[in-house]
């Protein structure tokens, strides 16, 4: 696999040939396929639910000004969500990474207990990292719980890290050097965005500022549930977690703040998975 | 009777490592109690275990259950039938209650009478219709904590095949919702035809799985040692990372590999600490010292090593070249700068975070340091100062394990004293060293007992989420082994005055009861812990207390008896006289110098002196037996006077004087409580008789 790209279209050709609606990542910040509608309302239908879609997920935390070569404030997640999942789900994922041109038998494939858990969303998951020769490559996850609703129908969650995919198929030791395309490094594409972001979160923002705008926010999310349109209510939760990411990169928060905002988040999420799963 | 073998196995998507042996065990334990309830006997089970695979070989089982037959007594034969002998309905319900036919009637003669008896026969069964019958639900209706749910079903993990072997015969059956199959699987879900249970493990270990947990360890030790002789090299093998390891791959795989130099101008311990947190990896010394080479442990037979290799190399490194940067991040801030941060560290209970708490402990070690260490008060503050400040280190954030380690690397950076430094490696590690860790690990621990029992969490065998019995462990050997002794009613005083009376002896009373357990550990039998629990005020003393009297009844048994009698017979005086108590004096009065009294009075005066300047030297073997020596002066009082006397004023007296002689022996122990049967009688036929007794 010679670049980031084909790695993006040999899992959508493997997902799609597996029964998979690719769908696209969804724009509004967030820090993980899962806050993609795509996930964490579609997973509350009845019946099966197979999709496949290309998140760029945001941890402000992780910025490093795009001078540390493993670590980056955006990345790149491929996420698969199959619903229920299929006995042979972990054959399935295999298979994929064939796909994309590891072979398995060559390398050391490990699956290692790691539980998942988001507390804004009131998720909670079991499951495994996938590593590679010592390389976590993937997420694999079994929820079990989502908007603090125990689920019947168990979905199956692979969420793969695309960069670290990419460095470890070309070998490379600095993720701004892959390739993106056979023309295009990935420094050109995020390399400056990498930076910018950095400064801001790191050093630009007003804590208090934010704060206001979470307040903002909070409101309108209050007002579009009592109206029961949970999708734009949906919408400002995504931001309500994307803002209080950057208060706390910001060191924004003390502990019991901190504590009452996710409490916050995980409410209105509760509340709107409910609606969701209720109104047909 | 025939017999064969009877394996059970579930190939599971990886179980976490902690899960592996319970599930098999409990697995083993289930269904030997099935076969036992239902008659069918085994000889042997062997449990088997890894990441993909749990299965229970039982030995022996028989195949069938033999036929039975049994009468069951029925009602008295004349109310079984009407005047027409047609049943009545007395019979008929005996009958339906029974599932028998009129035809398994037999009628018999008893001492009441004639009765009617129904013989039943339970058939012959086969065992392998029961295994079908009974086992799948047996196995879906297991119950274990933190299990998936899936398809209706829950389970630590999903189960993906099952495999009832039966003797040469694979039982088909329906379980967790699929059909079982004639085969195992290996990692890649390929069948793996298994012709016995006998053959079980070798089969697999032809496909490379082992299943015996133990025989992975072996093998991982042996590569170990192959690549230590190899490159006389030694690997550093840390017994949790060996569990781990083994309870992550079916067949271990040991490599070694290098990684750049430049890694190694960081402290050793937080080169191993990443090596193993991360990437689960052994480090390597050379002559005592880390080395830049570490051992990994791959799944599956030897392969494209090189390749492999490099890869683990680039992990390692990339995560050592994060935990060089958060080292260089922490030690440009300063370990002392952290201590404002700890204000954003939650903690449990009492102290609402680490700053609090931080700041309840220095003022709980000015105030003992000011007791027991004047001289070295400023250390002492320093290191309780800088204890927890590496807790808001990232390096700490990264690598909890580091708490301590990373504290005294980063003081060192900061130029702090070097006393002050390993102080605070001694204080969170617990282990006794002097003065400032000793005050420091000890108050820091008793706060947090304090803040979980006065937020209701109570530590028990069965639950302790918290590790409350570790830190009260922790908190005992610090107690017992400093040169400091240490006083209740003084950490009463400077350290539980922020809580309620009621959390203060919770604490305590739960300090005594690790304490009993330590001394049990120690060697101390359960006779001499009670007769030297009623005091706890310098558990130190009462430790070294406890184990004298351990000596002394294993060398000196004799002494031990008469002080143990002489103790007794006091106790005994007292405990009648207790209604008179209250008249007893301060001191013998009224007497000439040749009354028994103030000849007593005089003995003990002189005897305890010297007993307590022996116990005040910390000769407490030597006190103790001196306590004999009271007992003939005691026996001789007791023959020449009558305790209780009419006149208040003798019986004063003489009172006083019993709880004089009941004080000294009271400051070591009850000796009373300690038991001195001689085992020696029961035991080899010889009889050691103790002369003293018969006397």
């Amino acid at each position: 696999m010679r670049n980031l790209q084909e790695i993006i279209l040999k899992l959508s050709q493997y997902w799609s040939d597996r029964g998979c609606l690719l769908a696209q990542g969804y724009d509004v910040e967030k820090g993980a396929g899962t806050f993609n509608p795509m996930t964490f309302l579609k997973i509350f239908d009845k019946g099966k639910w197979f999709v496949a879609f290309v998140e760029p997920s945001r941890r402000p935390q992780d910025g490093r000004y795009g001078e540390n070569p493993f670590r980056l404030y955006k990345h790149l997640q491929y996420q698969v969500i199959l619903k229920p999942a299929p006995r042979d789900c972990r054959n399935f994922y295999l298979g994929s990474l064939k796909a994309i041109g590891i072979d398995i038998e060559k390398h050391d494939i490990r699956f290692l207990e790691d539980n998942w858990e988001s507390p804004t969303l009131g998720a909670w998951g079991l499951g495994w990292e996938v590593r590679c020769d010592g390389l976590e490559i993937t997420q694999f996850t079994y929820f079990q719980q989502a908007g603090g609703i125990d689920l019947d129908e168990i979905p199956v969650e692979l969420t793969y890290g695309l960069e670290r995919i990419a460095m470890f198929l070309s070998g490379k030791k600095n993720v701004f050097d892959i390739d993106w395309s056979d023309d295009v490094k990935y420094a050109e594409v995020r390399k400056r965005e990498e930076r910018e972001f950095s400064r801001y979160y790191f050093e630009k923002v007003s804590s208090d500022d934010i704060f206001k705008i979470f307040a903002e926010f909070e409101k309108e999310t209050e007002r579009l549930i009592s109206d029961g349109l949970v999708l734009p209510a949906y919408d400002c939760l995504l931001k309500l977690s994307h803002y209080f990411n950057i208060i706390d990169a910001s060191g924004g928060f003390d502990h019991a703040t901190r504590t009452l905002f996710v409490k916050k988040i995980r409410s209105f999420a509760g509340r709107i998975a409910e609606i969701y799963r209720s109104k047909k | 009777m025939k017999k064969c073998d009877f394996l059970v196995e579930l190939c599971v998507e990886d179980f976490p490592v902690s899960s592996q042996s319970p599930v098999a065990r409990e697995i083993a334990s289930r269904i030997a109690e099935l076969f036992e309830g239902e008659g069918i006997s085994f000889s042997e089970n062997k449990v088997l275990f890894s990441p993909r695979r749990i299965a229970v070989i039982f030995k022996g089982v028989s195949r069938e259950i033999p036929e039975k037959k049994s009468l069951i007594k029925g009602p008295p034969s004349r109310i079984s039938f009407d005047s027409d002998g047609h049943p009545t309905e007395i019979l008929k319900g005996f009958l339906r209650k029974n599932s028998a036919n009129i035809d398994d009637l037999r009628e018999r003669n008893t001492e009441k009478g004639k009765y009617v008896f129904a013989e039943i026969r339970s058939p012959a069964r086969r065992t392998e219709n029961i295994i079908r019958e009974k086992i799948p639900r047996l196995l879906e209706n297991l119950k274990f904590p933190n299990s998936m749910r899936w398809n209706g079903f829950s389970f630590p993990r999903p189960v993906r095949n099952v495999l009832l072997l039966f003797g040469r015969k694979p039982l088909r059956v329906k379980c967790f919702g699929i059909n079982s199959s004639a085969s195992s699987r290996d990692f890649y879900q390929r069948p793996l035809k298994v012709l016995s249970p006998t053959l079980y493990e070798k089969t697999l270990e032809r496909r490379n799985i082992i299943v015996d947990a133990e025989k992975r360890k072996e093998r991982i030790l042996s590569a170990f040692s192959e690549i230590s002789e190899r490159s006389e090299e030694e690997i550093k093998i840390n017994g949790k990372l060996l569990a781990e390891t083994v309870g992550i791959c079916e067949y271990p795989t040991a490599v070694d590999a290098d990684f750049d130099e430049r890694f190694l101008s960081i402290p050793a311990e937080i080169v191993e600490e990443t090596l193993k947190v991360h990437q689960k990896c052994f480090s390597v010394l050379k002559d005592g010292k880390i080395s830049a080479k570490f051992v990994f442990v791959m799944d599956g037979i030897s392969r494209n090593v090189s390749e492999i290799k490099a890869n683990y190399r680039r992990c390692v490194e990339a995560r050592l070249e994060d935990t060089v940067f958060f080292w260089k991040e922490d030690t440009s801030t300063g370990l002392e700068k952290f201590f404002p941060q700890l204000s954003k560290i939650n903690t449990i209970g009492l102290y609402k975070n680490l700053y609090e708490k931080s700041m309840a402990l220095m003022a709980s070690c000015a105030a003992l340091s000011a007791i027991y260490a004047p001289e070295k008060k400023d250390k002492i503050l320093k290191t309780a100062k800088l204890l927890n400040c590496d807790q808001a280190s990232k390096l700490v954030y990264e690598f909890p394990q580091l708490h301590g380690t990373a504290g005294y690397y980063l003081s060192q950076e900061a130029g702090i004293d070097g006393e002050v430094c390993r102080a605070i490696l001694d204080a969170v590690s617990g282990k006794p060293g002097n003065a400032a860790s000793e005050i420091v690990g000890l108050v820091d621990r008793l706060n947090t007992l304090k803040s979980f029992f006065h937020a209701g969490i109570v530590p028990t065998s069965s639950k302790d989420p918290f590790g409350g019995r570790r830190v009260a462990d922790e908190a005992i050997k610090i107690l017992i082994r400093s040169q400091i002794p240490f006083e209740i009613s003084k950490i009463k005083k400077f350290v539980f005055g922020d809580c309620s009376e009621d959390v203060f002896s919770k604490v305590i009373d739960f300090l005594k009861d690790r304490f009993a357990i330590f001394l049990k550990k120690n060697g101390v039998s359960p006779d001499v812990i009670s007769a030297v629990a009623g005091d706890f005020e310098i558990p130190g003393k009462r430790f070294l207390i406890a184990v004298a009297i351990e000596k002394i009844k294993k060398e000196n048994k004799n002494v031990l008896s008469e002080i143990a009698a002489a103790h007794r017979r006091v106790e005994n005086i007292l405990k009648q006289a207790a209604d008179v108590r209250a008249e007893v004096p301060a001191e013998v009065f009224g007497l000439g110098e040749n009354s028994a009294e103030k000849k007593l009075e005089t003995f003990l005066k002189e005897i305890s002196g010297e007993i307590f300047s022996l116990a005040r030297n910390g000769d407490f073997e030597h006190a103790i037996l001196k306590l004999a020596e009271i007992k003939p002066a005691l026996d001789r009082f007791f023959d020449s006077v009558l305790i209780m006397d009419r006149d208040p004023a003798v019986r004063g007296n003489r009172l006083f004087l019993v709880s004089e002689a009941d004080a000294v022996f009271s400051a070591f122990a009850r000796f009373a409580e300690v038991r001195l049967e001689n085992k020696a009688r029961r035991g080899s036929g010889k009889q050691v008789v103790d002369k003293k007794e018969l006397i």
